[in-house]
């Protein structure tokens, strides 16, 4: 990307706050174990639902776990799980959308009909139901998953983008020097498509997130992994007493989904994105 | 191209989309590691080989995979999902009747209320780009669409029902089933308000956002600088003439929405304990009830399909220039 979307990008306030919600989760993440306090699976016998303050800053849950710890942990899962998926929704999504928009013809309705096949299944209950029938719940998988069910939305993006790309003199001039397709789609059509791709994965990123933590908040997570959802879900059942195992991991959630939103919305004007086609 | 013939065209493109998207449920549901007899077995250890055999014969596993799924889509055309397995002998066709009936109650009401929101702020942001007001629909917006659903329906309880005690948290009709009918209603009622609003705000920072950008890529065009040019009032130009054309995209903005809002019923409707297919989906998956999981899958994956083709058809009936692209 070039100076002049990074100047467009900067320029807008709202998306220079969600650069640095980003910024801020990533550090959390990347430094988790020097930052927590305590272990977040060290379980603290006779401090179970011990309220905000000392020595528990933000409380411990029903098994006197420390919160801080376990919110700071969870950025970690949250991140790496969704970051995952957007590296596999990614790359099938430009395999497609580039195959789909460069070569046309068969290769685009066929393109074209199975992402709208996929479209139609509701990924989020497609989501439960394959996490219910996994016999491994681990967060790998869960990435992978999301990745393999929510491709066919950047592949969308990504082949409309190619397809406008194709009729430009530059691929015209290339393809009359006879340069090979591959040479042209790796040289040319793919650093000129990084701009969707971005935007895309960044609100990808969001929305993975908030999968991320659903499913654990309805138990289908990874039980063994430190998770906002899970300890959200923790707090659904003692909402009346220990009120900081609601709010907290909600905020956490909210903040860093918000963070991938402004920052992916702030790309998307600054690049010049169209996401949803017309007609 | 004729309206009917658009018809038939979007029909029939409705029908490999349908099949598709039974094929990835089925193929996903039965290739995952596990039997459904495992449900059987697992409540029954003394089970012999035989006892197996007998089941797995009963249940259809024995035939081809493409064979299972072509008995499986058969009956699915004709309105049978197979049976339960946590309520043995029980069709889940039955089991659904009155959840899909829950879910289309709160569906609608989140729905429309979202629109009802979603509409008149997206104008205001739109003719007023780049004013305060603006500023302040993108932040509600990109807040409302951040919001984990589950987080905004517990802090709501929180509010309203632990602190006020003015709305009852959860469940839908808690009064006998002997009472007067105006009962019912308030009570039902009641129990709605909460995740309908948790519904409706979510759908409708989606949605306003997109009849901001139709509503502003119609005040860009010629006709609207000619009305201007002509002298007419702003009001007039707005109202009379931008809002028209700005609104044609709603339409399909909706498909999108329903959608939307439906993946976002299964946790919703769990955390109100709103006897809904999205809550029955969550507890199906607790005791593995395929049958359970597959059908309810189907059922949206169906709506998603329907609307979208309903929203497609009525679009390019109010705009026919659709039809030609």
């Amino acid at each position: 990307m070039d100076d002049r979307i990074w100047k467009r990008f900067l320029r807008q306030r709202l998306s220079l706050a969600g650069l640095m919600l980003i910024l801020g989760i990533l550090l959390i993440a990347s430094v988790s174990p020097v930052l927590a306090p305590y272990d977040p699976y060290a379980q603290h016998w006779g401090k179970e639902y011990a309220a905000p303050g000392r020595p528990f800053v933000l409380g411990t849950d029903a098994l006197g776990r420390d919160v801080m710890s376990q919110l700071i942990w969870g950025a970690r899962t949250s991140l790496l799980v969704a970051l995952a998926g957007v590296v596999v929704a990614g790359i099938l999504g430009t395999a497609f959308g580039v195959a789909a928009g460069y070569f046309g013809g068969r290769i685009d309705q066929l393109g074209v009909m199975l992402t709208d096949t996929i479209l139609t299944v509701p990924v989020f209950f497609l989501l439960i139901a394959v996490a219910s029938v996994l016999a491994v719940r681990s967060l790998p998988v869960m990435a992978i998953i999301i990745g393999l069910i929510d491709w066919p939305m950047l592949a969308r993006v990504v082949r409309a983008h190619v397809l406008s790309l194709r009729e430009r003199t530059f691929i015209e001039a290339a393809r009359a020097l006879g340069v090979r397709d591959v040479a042209i789609v790796v040289r040319h059509i793919l650093p000129n498509s990084v701009a969707p791709i971005i935007v895309v994965s960044t609100l990808s990123m969001a929305r993975y997130i908030l999968y991320e933590a659903a499913l654990a908040f309805v138990g289908l997570g990874d039980p063994e992994a430190i998770s906002w959802g899970t300890l959200l879900a923790q707090g659904r059942s003692v909402m009346y007493t220990a009120w900081w195992l609601t709010l907290l991991p909600g905020i956490m959630i909210f903040v860093t989904v918000l963070g991938f939103n402004l920052g992916g919305d702030g790309l998307r004007d600054a690049c010049d994105v169209r996401l949803v086609e017309r007609g | 191209m004729s309206l009917f013939a658009f018809l038939r065209r979007r029909v029939l493109s409705a029908v490999p989309q349908f099949l598709g998207m039974t094929i990835i449920v089925f193929v996903i549901l039965r290739l995952a590691p596990g039997s459904p007899v495992d449900y059987y077995l697992a409540t029954n250890p003394y089970a012999t080989q035989e006892y197996i055999a007998a089941l797995e014969e009963r249940m259809g596993l024995r035939l081809p995979l493409w064979q299972q799924y072509a008995r499986w889509l058969g009956g699915i055309v004709q309105g049978d999902l197979g049976e339960s397995l946590s309520h043995p002998g029980k069709p889940v066709s039955s089991l659904l009747r009155d959840k899909i009936r829950n879910s289309l109650i709160l569906s609608l009401a989140a729905n429309l209320l979202s629109v009802v929101i979603a509409i008149p702020v997206g104008v205001i942001a739109a003719v007023r780009r780049g004013s305060a007001v603006d500023g302040l629909v993108r932040v509600f917006t990109l807040f409302g669409y951040s919001m984990p659903s589950f987080w905004l329906a517990l802090l709501l309880i929180q509010v309203f029902t632990v602190r006020l005690h003015l709305l009852p948290p959860a469940g839908f009709i808690t009064v006998p089933s002997d009472a007067a009918v105006v009962d019912v209603v308030i009570d039902g009622v009641r129990h709605a308000i909460l995740p309908v609003v948790v519904l409706a705000l979510l759908g409708a920072a989606l949605t306003s956002r997109m009849v901001r950008s139709s509503m502003l890529e119609v005040l860009g065009d010629d006709y609207i600088r000619t009305a201007r040019a002509k002298g007419l009032q702003e009001r007039r130009v707005v109202y009379g003439h931008a809002l028209r054309n700005g609104l044609l995209p709603t339409v399909t903005i909706l498909g999108l929405q329903v959608g939307y809002l439906l993946a976002s019923a299964a946790v919703t409707e769990t955390v109100f304990a709103w006897p809904g297919v999205g809550r029955e989906v969550i507890q199906a998956t607790y005791t593995r009830d395929y049958p359970v999981i597959m059908g309810i899958t189907v059922i949206v994956g169906t709506t998603l399909i329907v609307v979208n083709l309903v929203t497609d058809v009525l679009y390019s009936w109010l705009d026919p220039r659709i039809r030609y692209q």
